[in-house]
């Protein structure tokens, strides 16, 4: 007999399934529980190399207040029925919407999207977990408020709740998203509704001013991990500066990489750069302008002179610095030249303001999200290779240009070992890179995909083995990243995992965590 | 609780999703094409290779009905 379901949950039975729906049902109301191939069919796109199947959820649940939230927990436990929690669900390359796990019923919070919070003086917001950055910037707007966000490449259809909760980052100086945090509210998996920091004392007025509170400090327990369900989050924004000045400086020589990050990392450091400045490789750029196909025929890797072609045919650098100043325009000035100085020793920068670049797509929108503005250029590097294949592959590094260098060259040669190219950039804090590479393939062509799954399981371990470690990963292989952060670390998690939520109903599987 | 945000009608959707990819030389032009209403619908839900899908909680039934119909009628881009 075909089952009513399109998957279910690990270890449970159809029967039992049935009767949890039904609670879900009454909760919710009908409409809100979705069971049917078709209504779950946007949740099963993802971008990993891995069959679709794996990562297929029972059912989705629609959920918009906490008391939903709670009493649906209440029937998770009684069940043993697993959920797996998105905010806007738009995690491209790590896993989109599904669950990590087939069968694991996704608690779908996009339609609690309440902007509860906006306070111009303070420079905050507290908003629930479904509001999206262009819901927040359009509000912004109609208030007037001089307020910028700091958001990721997919900004407007992301959010700030989701992203920040995976510990995403942006491009302004408010770029290291968790560092901005201030004060969230979580239903736990025993159903009690904690907020942390300031949130916890009645009448405070200080939960998104002050971020630790009293006595331990929780809110990073509840990032990349499965403790909590968060219904509410706080942040800072960043007043809106009276200048702004976009720039890109360009390099020719791949090995230049060294020179860049050793003469960026005092200038980032001391905050004459205050934003997360990108070094962005031309393969990562290429796609706003250029086509693969009209440089590449056949399988491989594309070849270092087709690079070097479209680089002189799209005026790109092999790496291009982007980066801001933000202040009154005598600060501006003064850091301008502090900013040139330093790159023009060596005569190798090329460095291009808005009067030479504004017209240029890749500037355009490097510019805008450095300014937190809505643009989704940056999804032309889904058509580099097209077919719908891309993994973030992001090891950590520090800013310091041997190692750049090295963790580029090694990332190169393995993606080139399976015919990928290296399509990468690091994302600078100020001692640290966020190397980001999209690993790109035609999830349409099978032997393609299964090349890249390989592919990425060897960069996983080969950057291990030098003692690099990934911020961040995609749900196919969050177990692998977890065994390589070493089994103490394991441990605790697990430990804190079983304390906190002892049946197992919340995420099991991500982070590694169950 | 006070309700949250919901779409005003099909052009809304469509200037705040669709047009950051299909204004912009990310996807295909769309506008002007007379694409038939149930294959925007098809494509919005399940996806179509480097797009991604769009989930009812993100677009409600009634509000993509609406911007698939705007979109098929819709003049060419300028």
């Amino acid at each position: 007999m075909a089952s009513k379901f399109i998957a279910l949950p690990k270890g449970v039975s159809e029967k039992t399934f049935e009767a949890a729906i039904a609670e879900f049902r009454s909760i919710l109301g009908q409409d809100s529980v979705l069971v049917t191939a078709e209504q779950l069919a946007p949740y099963i796109k993802t971008m990993m190399p891995v069959p679709d199947a794996d990562h297929t959820p029972s059912a989705a649940l629609q959920a918009t207040t906490v008391e939903q939230i709670q009493k649906i927990v209440a029937v998770c436990n009684k069940y043993k029925v697993p959920i797996w929690m998105i905010s806007t669900g738009r995690n491209f390359g790590y896993g989109s919407a599904a669950p990590a796990e087939r069968g694991q019923v996704v608690l779908d919070l996009k339609r609690m999207n309440r902007i509860l919070e906006v306070d111009p003086d303070l420079c905050f917001a507290l908003v629930e977990p479904g509001v999206t950055y262009k819901q927040l910037y359009d509000y912004i707007q109609e208030h007037k408020y001089p307020l910028w966000l700091s958001c990721p490449a997919p900004s407007a259809i992301a959010g700030p709740t989701g992203n920040t909760l995976d510990r995403g980052v942006g491009y302004t100086p408010y770029g290291e998203h968790f560092l901005f945090a201030c004060g969230m509210e979580v239903v736990l998996a025993n159903g009690e509704v904690l907020r942390t920091g300031m949130g916890s004392l009645p009448k405070s007025n200080t939960w998104q001013v002050f971020k630790w509170g009293y006595g331990p400090y929780l809110d990073g327990i509840f990032t990349q991990s499965n403790y909590g369900i968060v219904t509410k989050f706080g942040f800072w924004l960043m007043p809106a500066p009276p200048a702004f000045k976009p720039f890109v400086i360009q390099y020719e020589n791949e090995d230049d990489i060294v020179e860049i990050v050793e003469t960026i990392r005092p200038l980032r450091i001391s905050g004459v750069i205050p934003n997360a400045i990108v070094i962005a490789h031309a393969l990562y750029e290429a796609p706003t302008k250029a086509k693969r196909s009209d440089y590449v025929t056949g399988p491989g890797a594309i070849t270092d002179d087709a690079v070097r072609q479209i680089m002189k045919d799209h005026k790109l650098g092999v790496w291009n610095v982007y980066a801001a100043l933000y202040g009154t325009q005598e600060q501006i000035d003064v850091n301008w030249k502090i900013v040139t100085d330093a790159f023009s020793k060596s005569g190798k920068a090329k460095v291009l303001t808005e009067q030479e670049a504004g017209d240029d797509p890749a500037f355009q929108y490097r510019a805008a999200l450095m300014r937190g503005d809505m643009t989704l250029k940056e999804f032309s590097l889904y058509n580099w290779r097209g077919g719908g294949g891309s993994m973030w592959f992001a090891p950590v590094s520090q800013a310091r240009g041997s190692e750049t260098l090295k963790q580029m060259a090694m990332t190169k040669r393995i993606l080139g070992k399976y015919g990928l190219d290296y399509s990468g950039e690091f994302i600078v804090g100020m001692r640290d890179m966020h190397h980001i590479v999209d690993v790109l393939y035609d999830k349409t062509d099978p032997a393609m995909t299964k090349a890249a799954y390989q592919c990425f399981d060897e960069l996983l371990t080969e950057f291990s083995n030098e003692g690099y470690g990934t911020y961040r990963v995609n749900t196919a292989f969050m177990d692998k990243v977890a065994h390589t952060y070493g089994p103490v670390q394991r441990h605790v998690h697990e430990t804190l995992k079983k304390a906190l939520d002892p049946n197992g109903i919340l995420a099991p599987g991500k982070s590694g965590i169950r | 609780p006070e309700p949250g945000f919901q779409w005003k009608d099909g052009a809304e959707v469509y200037a705040k999703v669709c047009a950051f990819c299909h204004e912009a030389k990310v996807g295909p032009t769309i506008r002007g094409r007379g694409l038939a209403p149930a294959y925007i619908t098809f494509i919005v839900r399940h996806g179509n290779r480097a797009m991604p899908s769009f989930r009812a909680a993100e677009i409600d039934d009634e509000s993509l009905a609406r911007v698939a119909e705007y979109v098929s009628k819709a003049a060419a881009n300028q």
